[in-house]
């Protein structure tokens, strides 16, 4: 030990060091970095300058940057999603907060056909470097209209990038990804996991350690969250920390399974997907987005179009059934896909069970 | 081990909690017991009443966590201590 000790705060890691944060927190930070180091940055949206957004994806940068750039918006969704459209094709990068996603529907012209299309239809002379964030999912009681997922009616769109990430760590690595995109990307954040206090009590597994400083989590890999060898749990969303709870409860009985979370619709990572099914040959897929014509299918297909022979049994399904999210506390979990639902998935699925059970 | 020169106290206040409310809780301790924090860094998110506040250190020096989070806590109630050195 050196005659001088230095005292405990004057370690040269301090200024790097991480903290643990919620998904909100880090990718605030994403964006704070982005409007600090480039002036064309820009955020507009419902309650956000004074409010800090519903879901506080703009605590403070309203105070920080000002009316100008951190922008209040009427309740008008089509007329800010055109809004930023066109300021995007100018070249600025405007990040549009849409507290629900269920509110997509007015948006989706100036999304679909100008956001997504313009690029292509203008053989590449307008670029539209934009991102839309938005809150997703269900869990509280908030009914039909503020409850979806809707991951797959954005994902089907091409010319969209989106992603939805689960950690702290990645939601700011995923946020500086995004703004620095030149396309339309979509970020997803399930309310439920952002770590939003009056949410009620914080995913655990959705904090991280996160750095200081600026870096990027490149879109289109998968995380696997936790390896496995009897069933991989490929999962969106909060769907993810459910499967991570079911994986424990599997463990218990015996059951190997390993947790994928997609991060990426799209680009959807087709290798990374194959590559841990090939591994474990048995596939169950949790979203809480709606069963039918959705990222579920999706994966399934994409196992089978490469190599279905990998499969050692049927592959199977957690979702939001096919039906409008009840108010009802009751009602909501018995739909939504939760641990306990992907854990007797995975166990019909190693039990082999072709015929119980099916949604 | 070097004796810590001065200790400062994180308190939940009145300010803290605004009119009409009677408890709030830690949400997230944002570094572990004995973490180097600096003064003016966010080291906690405190919950009152549906609203997310940001709890800095009020010195530069090691993390004392003295209350766990989500636990109910009222006004006047040790959150932490900052050892200095």
């Amino acid at each position: 030990m050196s005659t001088k000790e230095a005292a405990p705060w004057e370690s040269p890691t301090l200024a790097n060091a991480s903290r643990t944060l919620t998904m909100c927190r880090a990718q605030r930070e994403a964006v704070e970095w982005e409007m600090t180091n480039d002036p064309n940055v820009f955020m507009v949206g419902e309650d956000i300058s004074g409010f800090g957004g519903v879901f506080g994806t703009a605590d403070g940068l309203g105070a920080k940057f000002g009316l100008d750039r951190v922008i209040d918006m009427p309740i008008s969704e089509t007329g800010f999603m055109g809004l930023a459209a066109g300021a995007a094709m100018e070249g600025m990068r405007p990040i549009v907060e849409l507290a629900y996603v269920d509110f997509i529907g007015v948006c989706f012209n100036a999304l679909a056909n100008f956001a997504a299309k313009t690029h292509f239809m203008s053989g590449g002379q307008f670029k539209v470097p934009m991102v839309l964030l938005t809150g997703t999912g269900a869990g509280y009681s908030n009914a039909a209209q503020h409850s979806q997922c809707m991951h797959a009616t954005l994902a089907h769109m091409p010319g969209i990038k989106v992603v939805s990430p689960t950690n702290a760590y990645d939601a700011k690595g995923m946020m500086h990804t995004a703004i620095r995109d030149d396309n339309l990307v979509v970020f997803m954040v399930h309310k439920g996991a952002s770590g939003v206090g009056f949410m009620g009590p914080l995913v655990k597994t959705s904090l991280a350690d996160v750095p200081q400083g600026d870096y990027t989590v490149p879109f289109g890999k998968v995380k696997v969250y936790r390896e496995g060898t009897d069933v991989s749990i490929v999962a969106v969303g909060l769907a993810v920390h459910h499967a991570l709870q079911a994986a424990e409860e599997l463990a218990k009985d015996g059951i190997s399974a390993e947790v994928v979370d997609l991060r990426s619709l799209v680009p959807l990572d087709r290798d990374g997907i194959m590559e841990s099914v090939a591994k474990t040959g048995r596939l169950v897929v949790a979203d809480e987005d709606y069963l039918s014509y959705g990222v579920s299918g999706e994966v399934i297909a994409t196992v089978v179009e490469r190599d279905p022979t990998v499969l050692k049994a049927p592959a199977r399904r957690v979702c939001v059934p096919d039906v409008s999210i009840p108010f009802s506390r009751p009602l909501e979990y018995s739909i939504l896909p939760v641990a306990s639902r992907i854990a007797d998935a995975a166990r019909a699925v190693m039990s082999n069970d072709r015929g119980k059970g099916r949604v | 081990m070097t004796e810590a020169k001065d200790v400062f106290e994180v308190r939940v206040t009145k300010e803290t909690l605004g009119e009409g409310s009677e408890s709030g809780s830690i949400i997230l301790w944002m570094y572990p017991e004995g973490a180097r924090v600096q003064r003016g860094d966010v080291i906690a998110e405190f919950l009152v009443d549906k609203i997310t506040l940001e709890i800095q250190a009020p010195a530069t020096g090691v993390l004392r966590i003295k209350v766990p989070a989500e636990l109910a806590v009222a006004d006047g109630a040790l959150l932490a201590l900052i050892e200095s050195y």
